[in-house]
């Protein structure tokens, strides 16, 4: 979009008053309102550049436009952090929002006697026909069998079951993605 | 860049007229409606360049090329290139297109080239899944890829899926694309892809003689691949398997001195080798593709 501001301003007469005759004091009233129009304008452009442009000093959000052709230095991405907490004899279920970040690491503290599976929904995914990718890490505090299982159409590469049972003290990592809004969810699974 | 509004603009005239004077002064009107003018044909000039070239949220942004630098992403996505149904034969992979590439498959030869990396000493990555959309019960195809790749985790040309199901790698390049690493995922298969490990490890020492290869019969793979080859060498011990282009092949007989196996297609002019792995060792040579798709001469060289 090219700028319009000098549209107004070259209506401003720099040849006026023109010396030797009598100016119309109209010619005055033009330029005042030609210049107030460049300036209306102009606020007006800047405006929208201060409203949707990007800046170094904030968080930018784009809304889903296309930012390509372009090479990430030093770049990293969000994660949440939660405990949970909830890991008994019934089933529980935690959902986990995309737009919150791509690593979502969850500390889970495990009722030794518990026996029920804890299940994941992740929401918010992006659009359909874009690759939406999260980790998740399960750090579970016991050596009590956990079991926990990602809900939805999901297919874990290596796995035929929906539920996984670990039982350390250390890390599990998913990698799940979707390029259809979550409808159908691939992952693969590292302890 | 700072903006040069104001060297002419702090030029204006802001005590003009004075209280109590003639107004017969009119060049110094002329004066200040000029520097006016002239201070917002830059202030113009520079917003239009903002409008041209500024990043807008509320609109797609070519970087051409440029850096983003110390950002830290949050609930962002990559675009999906959705190849659709593929033939046999080469299949072109356009990292400009996506960053999660689709394509559905039958059985057959297939060979992925990709193209239009980014540039030399930058990470490009992409995901590649491969859909078997053969609804019988076990298809079996031949993957391979051209160029330079280098393959980490078991990898084989020979994947035998399900119906309805997708096989995925992981393929990346530093050096846009001199040398391209792929590495599988797997398949979400209800039967794991069929590897052809084979016997011992290339470049051991078994005891027994190193194999040898004569030669490579044709001496060029044409560019459609689907030819039968035939590998003349010695000390084809039992065991003994052959990779192309560093992936194990399935091949259909063998002797001690005699392998034969089925080319897949490729580029013309790719080299590409051939290499015969026994529990002795290993040899190999480097065996070029030419053009017999009927569209003009060969172009490649001959065997090493």
């Amino acid at each position: 979009m090219a700028s319009t501001i000098t549209f107004y301003s070259n209506l401003i007469d720099i040849n006026y008053p023109v010396v030797g005759q009598d100016n119309d004091t109209q010619g005055f009233r033009d330029n005042f309102s030609a210049i107030q129009s460049a300036f209306a304008v102009a606020s007006s452009e800047l405006s929208n550049l201060q409203d949707n442009g990007v800046k170094l000093t904030e968080t930018n959000d784009f809304n889903y436009n296309t930012i390509k052709n372009v090479t990430l230095q030093n770049t990293s991405e969000l994660v949440k952090n939660r405990n949970i907490s909830t890991i008994s004899t019934s089933n529980a279920y935690v959902s986990l929002d995309y737009t919150e970040g791509s690593y979502h690491k969850c500390n889970l503290t495990v009722n030794p006697s518990g026996t029920g599976t804890l299940s994941f929904s992740i929401v918010n995914w992006p659009a359909s026909g874009n690759y939406g990718r999260m980790f998740l890490e399960l750090y579970a505090n016991s050596t009590s069998t956990t079991t926990v299982s990602i809900l939805g159409n999901t297919k874990i590469i290596g796995f035929n079951t929906g539920s996984i049972a670990f039982n350390q003290t250390s890390s599990i990592f998913y990698e799940l993605w979707t390029i259809d809004n979550g409808t159908n969810i691939y992952g693969t699974l590292s302890n | 860049m700072a903006s040069t509004v104001t060297t002419i603009s702090s030029t204006i005239n802001v005590n003009f007229p004075k209280f109590g004077e003639s107004l017969s002064n009119v060049g110094e009107f002329q004066a200040n409606f000029k520097k006016i003018y002239n201070s917002f044909g830059i202030l113009g000039k520079e917003v239009n360049n903002y409008l041209n070239d500024a990043i807008k949220k509320d609109d797609a942004n070519d970087f051409g090329g440029n850096v983003i630098k110390s950002a830290v992403l949050q609930n962002h996505s990559y675009r999906v290139n959705d190849l659709g149904s593929v033939d046999n034969g080469l299949v072109t992979i356009n990292y400009r297109e996506g960053a999660y590439h689709k394509c559905n498959i039958n059985s057959g030869y297939y060979t992925f080239n990709f193209v239009n990396w980014s540039q030399q000493n930058t990470l490009s990555k992409i995901r590649l899944e491969i859909y078997n959309q053969s609804t019988a019960t076990t298809s079996t195809s031949f993957i391979g890829f051209s160029g330079k790749v280098r393959y980490y985790g078991t990898l084989t040309s020979q994947v035998s899926l399900t119906g309805n199901s997708s096989i995925f790698y992981d393929v990346w390049t530093v050096d846009s694309g001199n040398t391209i690493s792929i590495k599988p995922l797997g398949s979400l298969s209800t039967i794991e892809p069929t590897y052809y490990s084979g016997g011992g490890g290339s470049g051991g020492g078994g005891g027994g003689p190193l194999p040898t290869i004569t030669s490579v019969i044709p001496g060029l793979f044409g560019s459609i691949g689907y030819e039968g080859i035939t590998i003349i060498g010695t000390n084809f011990v039992a065991g003994t398997y052959v990779k192309v282009n560093n992936i194990a092949i399935t091949t259909s007989t063998g002797s001690p001195t005699q392998i034969t196996f089925t080319s897949a297609p490729n580029i013309p002019g790719t080299p590409v080798s051939v290499e015969v792995i026994t529990s002795n060792g290993s040899t190999s040579t480097v065996v070029y593709y030419y053009d017999n798709s009927g569209g003009g001469g060969g172009d490649g060289g001959g065997t090493e």
